[in-house]
């Protein structure tokens, strides 16, 4: 699926052609989840952007040779395809600009393909619990920290379902919780969507058995991450060596938030920094790193509590971002500004700067400008030293220098305090004291190579964190996976069985299967067929039922959601599609009456997330055309009424231990009943009330339709109660506007309303 | 109510604020200043007090420049004239444009530009100006913070100019370095995707639209008929 | 409809700029203004069409959020910007002399074409520029477009003179992987040379 032959990059500039890499060729196959990596300056970057086809949009002065191909499909650079995703590894210059909350920003994605918003809707929630934006999804953009911010990209790159997802060095700004999980949903994507992951990351960053395969560029250095220790360690003879007299800085009962309405990010926090002194700062995304940076600096004022430097020491900081320092045209100058040349030597010596001298910073990698960052940091002789993810962008030989200068620091009584999540960092480090931030305890991550004692394995990340809710979600919750439910079993792995939608399917046959008379000259259709799982379950029933003949034609409204290059995929000659273009669901039933044309079996799946006159349009369209014998079995599911429906009579909920032996193949979700269980119980009390309409109270409008129903030929079987008190707000269907506003207000999103309907016409 | 609604009222109340005779027109702008400093800002985004200088600063300079003789050191009567009409147009433009930036969202006006069919390329380079604004504010104060940090002094005037030049540099290359991620970022997301695009936050006109603009017309057809300065 | 998105951010990067700048000159407290950084950038480097975008959308932020009478000066942001992409063929940018001149020309033109919106919509005022220059003037006992033109005279040219300056060295010291994406414009092909 992803192939490249023979692929170079090299950077052209007046100053002659820098070559990047040459000859690189792979190829990979849907489903894999491949890992790139190599040094500083050999092209990460560029290889991932030339993938994508987004060089020109990089830098036009990136020339390339070599071929790619996506799907068979040559990659234009320039011409970037739509089933391609990006997420770049600085999280604060992804925003589009276009909304300022960070719920509608997790939306572009879909909205720039067209896919109406009640799909949004329910993709999105199941994806910002999946990436724990939930809690922070009705915040404001920019109160966001990194992390949170980076989370919130991949996941609306997630969200459009690409073919080729792109991961560019995004390890640096998430914790180590959630980049395991980060892989564990990675992984199941690419499966589940058939698509190739690519994550670039920094040699050292990640074990390479997360990855299918791993692509390492050319240049990578022999320094190996079990190298880094020894060399860390070599230098660090004076281990033994005694903290100065008193503490340099003293942090006393500080308290912080950035405002009333967010959680304390500090409370109460006392922190002695002594002479000389190394402190790991540690912690989940968004517990208050780099504000710790701030408030030492004074960028921010505590809201309670002080914060004291020693008398006559200056406190310097590394910034995240390393482009802020630079104002000279070379290195050289930039290190000797403002101190003396043999210092200025000795930190680039360190830092492995020297070669570079007489270079623009701005040309440089970005590895090497976050290291001359450092670098200037360390320049004018702090006392205390605040470096805030100092091995971001570093290779092998990045930490090495890295380290070798923290050392030297330290043993010219700088204290550092240094903010990281990376373990090749905290592994060297062993000796330093540790300053644990966040609520929830914070596994330490280990690196292979190093030992951090006192620390927990990785695998066991912070629970509640991100711990998986999947195992007693409620019915609203399950809702959310209707269209997007792909998610859960990509997390779920060892669930062999489709999707929702096939689930549906698979049910309906086995429970229909003694009445269905589909012959011959039958047609069958899925109506709202959307990614296809429950087509394909039809027809392999259809098959093995022996009627192998009959035509089988999916409908549905949104070409964008179900595009026709994975459609080809599927490649059953038996199966049709069609698709109108448009975004309106109203433009269903013409649909149906064309592809009906004369009388048809029916067997339709519908989950109704649209307004009723469509609903009604749609039944009528239907009714007209179905044939004496046919069938016609809609399902318009609510999840929230199932309870209600339950308490009338109407249902049973059938207990997992209650369920036949049949019906547990069609989930095996962990952990017990889920709301599928649930629905599963659903089917054969209603199917049984034949030629039927069940409305629940979720109609509240429904004395405008009634009529139309009936004329539909069906019968109307019941009305739930249209609304009480408690249920004001989240079950009216008609007021949804208002519905979304006042949910969009508090932060929690419910299922949107839809009904359920099980018809069935003699 | 719809965007396109409080665009319409705020540009019916200028209308009215410019076309009405002397006391009338000072009753209206008097009326629009009230309400627009003391509605609430739907977004994170307040320029009222900012609003509130600019207004002060410009009566004062017009009454200085209009108001009075110099050389006799008197008020100039007629001039006063001209000072009130000027500061009736200044305070009616202040006040509806105080009004539409606190009531309107940046979601609904994306909202509005896609309803009107915008351009991809006209809608982009609004709402990226807007993004970058406060990227450039926050960017402005790290970079002179980091540079205060490696020790460019910033004392008197003079080195305040001469660090004018290495922060402008710093903001500009670094901010160019972003852009092209940025926009790798952007195309990324979908920008360019062909076809109808969907909006989260959907527009409706509802009855209070069709109510605001109706008596918004009546009241500008009826100041046409009854002859203001513009008739 | 497509575009290249890299040119679509920096025009509107050039428009916050030349917001961003004032209050850079206001943190550090300095007696210029600088408000057309960005409008000669953008003018120089991809066109005149992009720099009198990026002035009148510049104006369009200030509207909205300091002075709104400021979009009544959009002429004045489309002349610089038509005027400073026409100096780029006398060296405008590329030579240092070149651009004070340039900078001079630009200061008495932007000078003469807002001194009619002052005067004959805003009475005077103008919340952006050169007020109380303007005050001394007419306080002097010239009549009001008099003042108002030799208020703008009296600042325009020295402020436009630090912001070709200013444009000058930045475009001077652009970092050679950026310069790739201005490919067409003059003054890099001329810098290469």
């Amino acid at each position: 699926m992803l192939e490249v032959d023979n692929l170079a990059l090299s950077f052209v500039s007046h100053e002659g052609e820098t070559s990047l890499f040459r000859g690189v060729s792979f190829s990979f196959k849907a489903g894999d989840l491949i890992g790139v990596t190599g040094d500083s300056g050999t092209g990460k970057t560029g290889l991932l952007m030339a993938l994508g086809g987004y060089l020109p949009y990089w830098s036009p002065a990136c020339k390339m040779t070599g071929s790619i191909s996506v799907c068979g499909e040559p990659v234009t650079q320039g011409q970037a395809s739509n089933d391609t995703v990006i997420v770049i590894e600085n999280p604060y210059n992804q925003n589009t600009g276009f909304k300022s909350s960070v719920f509608e920003e997790l939306l572009v994605p879909l909205e720039m393909r067209g896919i109406p918003r009640e799909l949004m809707l329910a993709s999105a929630r199941c994806v910002a619990r999946r990436f724990g934006l939930s809690e922070i999804s009705g915040l404001q953009l920019d109160s966001l920290s990194g992390g949170e911010l980076q989370r919130l990209h991949i996941a609306s790159a997630l969200i459009a379902r690409p073919n080729l997802l792109l991961l560019d060095q995004i390890l640096v700004e998430l914790d180590p919780a959630f980049q395991q999980r980060l892989f564990k949903i990675l992984r199941g994507f690419a499966k589940e969507c058939k698509a190739i992951a690519l994550v670039s990351f920094n040699p050292g960053e990640v074990d390479f058995d997360r990855f299918d395969a791993v692509v390492t560029l050319p240049g990578l250095s022999q320094v190996r991450p079990e190298a880094i220790a020894t060399v860390g360690a070599a230098f660090g003879q004076t281990v033994s060596r005694v903290p100065g007299n008193g503490p340099v800085l003293k942090i006393r009962d500080l308290y912080f938030r950035y405002s009333p309405q967010r959680p304390w990010l500090f409370e109460g926090l006392n922190l002695d920094v002594l002479q000389g002194e190394g402190c790991l700062v540690l912690g989940p995304n968004g517990s208050g790193k780099s504000t710790l940076g701030k408030l030492i600096l004074g960028i921010v004022k505590p809201d309670r509590g002080s914060i004291v430097l020693d008398i006559g020491s200056t406190v310097n900081c590394a910034f995240q971002n390393p482009d802020l320092y630079f104002c000279k045209r070379t290195v050289q100058e930039e290190l000797e500004f403002g101190t003396d040349k043999q210092w200025a030597a000795k930190l680039a010596d360190l830092t492995g700067l020297s070669p570079y001298f007489n270079k623009n910073p701005y040309d440089l990698p970005r590895g090497f400008r976050k290291r001359l960052s450092f670098a200037i940091a360390a320049s004018c002789r702090p006392a205390v030293l605040f470096l805030d993810e100092p091995s971001q962008y570093q290779d092998a030989t990045g930490v090495a220098g890295l380290i070798k200068a923290m050392r030297f620091l330290l043993d010219q009584k700088t204290a550092l305090l240094c903010c990281t999540h990376d373990r090749r960092i905290i592994g060297e480090f062993s000796d330093f004291s540790r300053i644990t931030l966040g609520r929830e305890p914070f596994a330490v991550p280990v690196s292979k190579a190093g030992s951090a004692p006192n620390s927990r394995p990785t695998h066991q990340c912070s629970p509640g964190l991100y711990g998986d809710k999947s195992d007693n979600c409620d019915t609203r919750e399950w809702f959310q996976k209707t269209w997007s439910d792909a998610i859960d079993s990509w997390i779920d792995n060892d669930t062999a069985c489709s999707t929702h939608g096939g689930n549906v399917v698979k049910l309906l046959i086995e429970k229909t299967s003694g009445s269905l008379s589909i012959g011959p000259g039958s047609r069958v259709l899925d109506i709202g067929c959307g990614d296809g799982k429950g087509l394909m379950a039809l027809r392999k029933w259809l098959d093995e039922s022996g009627l192998s003949k009959v035509p089988l034609l999916g409908i549905d409204v949104q070409p964008a959601l179900i595009d026709h290059a994975r459609w080809g995929s599927i490649g059953h000659a038996n199966i049709k599609y069609e698709a109108a273009d448009a975004t309106d669901a109203r433009l269903l039933s013409p649909l149906c009456r064309n592809a009906l044309g004369g009388k048809a079996t029916l067997i339709t799946c519908i989950y109704v997330l649209h307004d009723e006159p469509d609903l009604f349009a749609m039944l009528k369209a239907i009714s007209e055309n179905i044939d004496e014998n046919g069938h016609l079995v809609c399902i318009l599911v609510h999840p929230e009424w199932t309870e209600t429906l339950a308490s009338k009579g109407f249902v049973k909920i059938v207990q997992k231990d209650s369920l036949n032996a049949g019906d547990t193949s069609c989930g095996r979700y962990r952990g017990g009943l889920t709301p599928n269980w649930r629905w599963l119980g659903l089917y054969p009390i209603l199917g049984d009330h034949g030629r039927t309409i069940f409305l629940p109270h979720a109609f509240r409008t429904l004395g405008d339709y009634e009529k139309e129903i009936v004329n539909c030929g069906f019968n109307i079987l019941s009305i739930a109660p249209i609304r009480t008190a408690e249920n004001e707000i989240s079950n009216d269907p008609t007021d949804f506007n208002s519905l979304i506003c006042a949910e969009y207000k508090s932060i929690a999103y419910s299922a949107p309303p839809s009904v359920l309907i099980v018809a069935k016409k003699l | 109510m719809h965007p396109a609604t409080r665009f319409f009222i705020a540009s019916c109340f200028v209308f009215a604020a410019l076309s009405t005779k002397e006391p009338i027109n000072y009753c209206i702008v008097g009326f629009g200043i009230l309400y627009s400093f003391s509605v609430k800002s739907r977004n994170n985004f307040n320029p009222t007090k900012v609003f509130a200088r600019m207004l002060v600063f410009a009566i004062i300079v017009l009454f200085l420049l209009n108001g009075i003789h110099f050389h006799t050191r008197t008020i100039n009567v007629k001039g006063l004239r001209i000072v009130g009409d000027a500061s009736v147009r200044f305070a009616s433009v202040f006040a509806a444009t105080l009004w539409l930036v606190k009531r309107t969202v940046k979601e609904e006006f994306y909202a509005l530009m896609l309803s009107l069919k915008m351009p991809m390329v006209a809608t982009l380079v609004v709402f990226r100006a807007i993004w970058f604004l406060p990227h450039i504010f926050k960017r402005v104060r790290d970079v002179l913070l980091a540079h205060k940090l490696r020790g460019i002094k910033s004392s008197n005037v003079f080195r305040r100019s001469l660090a004018l030049a290495p922060a402008l540099y710093a903001i500009f290359a670094s901010m160019l370095l972003e852009i092209c991620d940025s926009s790798v970022a952007l195309v990324s997301k979908g920008i360019w995707i062909h076809g109808r695009k969907s909006s989260f936050i959907q527009l409706r006109w509802s009855y209070k639209d069709w109510i605001a603009v109706g008596t918004a017309g009546a009241i500008v057809i009826l100041l046409i008929f009854k002859g203001c300065n513009f008739a | 409809m497509r575009g290249d998105p890299f040119k679509i951010s920096f025009i509107a990067f050039c428009a916050a700029l030349n917001v961003g700048i004032a209050f850079l000159v206001q943190l550090l407290k300095l007696p210029i203004y600088l408000d057309s950084v960005g409008t000669v950038l953008a003018a120089v480097l991809i066109g005149p069409i992009s720099g009198a975008v990026a002035g009148v959308l510049a104006l369009l932020i200030i509207t909205i959020t300091t002075a709104p009478t400021a979009i009544a000066y959009s002429c004045t942001a489309v002349v610089i910007a038509v005027c400073s992409s026409f100096f780029t063929r006398f060296k405008f940018l590329a030579n240092i002399w070149a651009s004070i001149f340039g900078g001079f020309l630009l200061g008495v033109i932007s000078a003469l074409v807002s001194a009619p919106v002052t005067v004959y919509v805003f009475h005077g005022a103008t919340l952006v520029g050169a007020d109380m220059f303007t005050v001394l003037f007419k306080a002097t006992g010239r009549p009001l477009l008099e003042s108002a033109i030799l208020g703008g005279l009296a600042t325009d040219p020295v402020d436009k003179v630090a912001t070709s300056l200013l444009c000058f060295f930045l475009i001077k010291a652009l970092p050679a992987r950026l310069t790739s994406h201005f490919a067409g414009s003059r003054i890099l092909s001329a810098k290469s040379e």
